[in-house]
């Protein structure tokens, strides 16, 4: 049986809620495609698509990874922006990296938990949707 | 049609009753235009190729009369526009004569001054040449028949000497034509001599079904930018100051280099045509063009009114100083430019 | 002096990228990724950031060609890759059906901030599609107040890109009484 797009996107809204409640400062937990478009945040399951900060996220990453290529360090795997009010950590992950998970935390001490977290749930989720959707092509 | 003749002169009696021969058979070939003439001078004179010398000739080559050397060998005498080899074939006479008959045509085309249309003066007040020089198979140059054109347009296809199409026109569609933007401007400009072709109704119709054809507009524009000896149309004058009111269309017409100044600097400011050539570093020739082709298109203004004139004045030099004012950052970088990209400032 | 800056502005799919790569000494850097509306957009990737060509002078001086990403969710990136720059390049492609409306959009957007409101349209796709003309835009630019070369390009067409260039350099040499 095909997955649905839409239990997909509950699913992972579900996921993104989980990872905000490990970290109490946690004040945004995001999934965008690279090309800009929000899939889904720890609230909502069907995110406004005029969102602008997704589109921001895709340029960052793209810049990053295009900076990465020219230091011949491959594609970028983080991206971590230090704000005088918390932090912004930024991982790609999914099929040939095109998803990417933001994870705004309000206390930038908190750098090392919010790596953790974000690490740890895009493995999980690279495992568990990942999985499904290959199970989903081959039923189909 | 007028007549093209032929003399032969020097030849012995049999040779010369064979080419008599030859040549009534090959009439239809020849279009009916050649006529043996029985008289010593002719628009060519057949001669044996070792009596060549006792014609004794003035100008040069391709000026009437023309020489036809009658020879065994390949070599042409001097003297002569062609060899006519021995023994003489059919084909060889004719493909000859065609040639013969487009260089007597081009020199009678000189000789005989309403043929060579001056482009403003030759107009009567309703804007047509003058009648006598117009038939239903009008020998002129190419600007001359276009301007014809303009006047009164007709489905006519124009063509070059040697019987190619240079362009046609229909009323209804426009105009279409094999050359490339740059071919027919640099035809424009040559302005070689050309016949212009009224079409049949079925002619057109085929036309129609066969061929692209573009915006007449671009045909005038063309006809206008490319004027190997402008002079400024009667509509405007070196007094008056006169402004753009939108850009050409650069991609589709053709321009030279100094078009895309001098628009330019039309569209900042009014400018006199004097004016016009300091600003874009234009000579005068080119700007004349320029203005003619503008008007065509209906983008060119005069400045309104002495009050208007004033106010613009104002606001231009307000401009100038609120430019002069910016950085001079921007010094050197544009000719760098250009000169990278081939973007020549002449 | 410098690094100076030209824009190019337009819709996913009018020829930014070519026209960058037809100007650049060195191959343009690309943020290019896969789109996940390419059915929708007609193309399979677009822009997220922006490309960048680089062309140096004899003096040394470089001047950086920008191309801005297309889709609207990145107009952020306009005003930071458009402020001072000497001039933008927008194209337009008139396959589509709001190409006048968007082509006044783009206008609107990159002109105050360029050096002299220094802006091209070029049209593509006439060939094809040969309606709106440029008079139609003219028409439509001209009532936002813009007074902008329009003309009909190819910009496949390396000689069509140097006119766009050669219009810039000729308005900038119009504002700032040449160089």
């Amino acid at each position: 049986m095909a997955l649905d797009p839409r239990d997909s996107r509950i699913g992972m809204q579900q996921e993104l809620a989980a990872l905000c409640n490990k970290l109490p400062t946690a004040k945004l937990a995001a999934v965008a495609s690279e090309d800009g478009l929000l899939v889904a945040t720890h609230e909502h399951a069907e995110p406004n698509p005029l969102d602008r900060k997704s589109a921001m996220l895709a340029s960052l990453i793209a810049l990053a990874h295009t900076a990465a290529k020219e230091h011949s360090l491959e594609e970028a795997r983080w991206l971590v922006l230090g704000c005088r009010l918390g932090v912004m950590v930024v991982r790609p992950f999914g099929r040939q990296r095109r998803r990417l998970l933001l994870l705004v935390v309000g206390d930038s001490e908190k750098l090392g938990p919010a790596l953790s977290a974000a690490k740890e749930f895009s493995v999980r989720i690279d495992a568990k949707f990942g999985q499904e959707t290959a199970e989903a092509s081959a039923a189909a | 049609m007028s007549e093209l003749t032929l003399t032969l002169r020097g030849l012995p009696t049999h040779t010369a009753a064979a080419l008599r021969s030859m040549l009534v058979l090959l009439d239809s070939a020849l279009g009916a235009r050649w006529r043996l003439m029985d008289a010593p001078i002719a628009d060519v004179i057949l001669v044996p190729g070792e009596r060549m010398s006792e014609i004794r000739k003035s100008g040069s080559d391709e000026e009437l009369p023309l020489l036809l050397a009658l020879t065994s060998g390949n070599v042409c005498p001097a003297g002569a526009f062609a060899v006519l080899k021995r023994p003489v074939t059919p084909a060889h006479l004719v493909e000859v004569l065609q040639l013969a008959e487009t260089l007597v045509e081009r020199a009678r085309a000189t000789d005989e001054g309403i043929l060579t249309v001056p482009l403003i003066e030759s107009l009567d007040p309703g804007g047509r040449l003058a009648p006598e020089s117009f038939d239903h198979r009008l020998r002129t140059t190419l600007r001359a028949a276009t301007w014809r054109l303009f006047q009164a347009p007709v489905a006519v296809t124009v063509l070059d000497d040697r019987r190619d199409s240079i362009y046609s026109f229909l009323p209804s569609r426009g105009f279409t034509t094999r050359l490339t933007t740059t071919e027919l401007a640099g035809a424009f400009r040559s302005n070689p001599p050309a016949v212009f072709v009224e079409l049949s109704t079925a002619e057109q119709a085929a036309m129609a079904r066969a061929r692209e054809f573009r915006n007449p507009k671009e045909l005038e524009w063309t006809f206008w930018i490319s004027n190997g000896a402008p002079r400024l149309r009667p509509e405007l004058d070196l007094v008056r100051r006169w402004k753009l009111k939108r850009w050409p269309d650069f991609g589709r017409l053709p321009h030279y280099h100094a078009d895309v100044r001098m628009a330019s600097a039309l569209m900042a400011q009014a400018l006199t045509l004097h004016e016009l050539c300091d600003v874009a570093k234009a000579n005068d020739d080119t700007a004349i063009n320029f203005l003619n082709a503008t008007f065509t298109l209906g983008a060119l203004a005069a400045e309104a009114t002495a009050a208007e004139a004033s106010s613009a004045l104002r606001a231009q030099e307000a401009d100038k100083r609120a430019a002069k004012a910016k950085p001079s950052r921007l010094s050197g970088l544009i000719g760098q430019l250009r000169r990278k990209f081939g973007l020549a400032s002449a | 002096m410098g690094p100076y800056r030209i824009v190019f502005a337009g819709p996913i799919g009018a020829g930014k990228t070519t026209a960058i790569q037809a100007l650049s000494d060195i191959p343009p850097i690309s943020t290019e990724v896969a789109s996940v509306e390419a059915e929708a957009v007609g193309k399979q990737t677009t822009t997220v950031a922006f490309d960048l060509g680089q062309v140096l002078l004899e003096n040394g001086d470089l001047v950086q060609l920008y191309g801005a990403p297309g889709q609207a969710r990145f107009d952020f990136m306009w005003p930071m890759i458009s402020e001072n720059a000497i001039g933008a390049v927008i194209l337009a492609d008139n396959r589509r059906p709001d190409t006048i409306e968007l082509t006044v959009e783009y206008v609107r957007e990159f002109a105050p901030r360029i050096t002299a409101g220094n802006c091209v349209v070029g049209v593509g796709r006439s060939d094809l599609h040969p309606k709106p003309g440029v008079d139609a835009y003219q028409d439509a630019l001209e009532a936002e107040g813009f007074a902008i070369p329009v003309m009909e390009v190819d910009i496949r067409r390396k000689e069509h890109t140097l006119l766009l260039l050669d219009v810039l350099l000729a308005r900038l040499e119009a504002t700032h009484d040449g160089a």
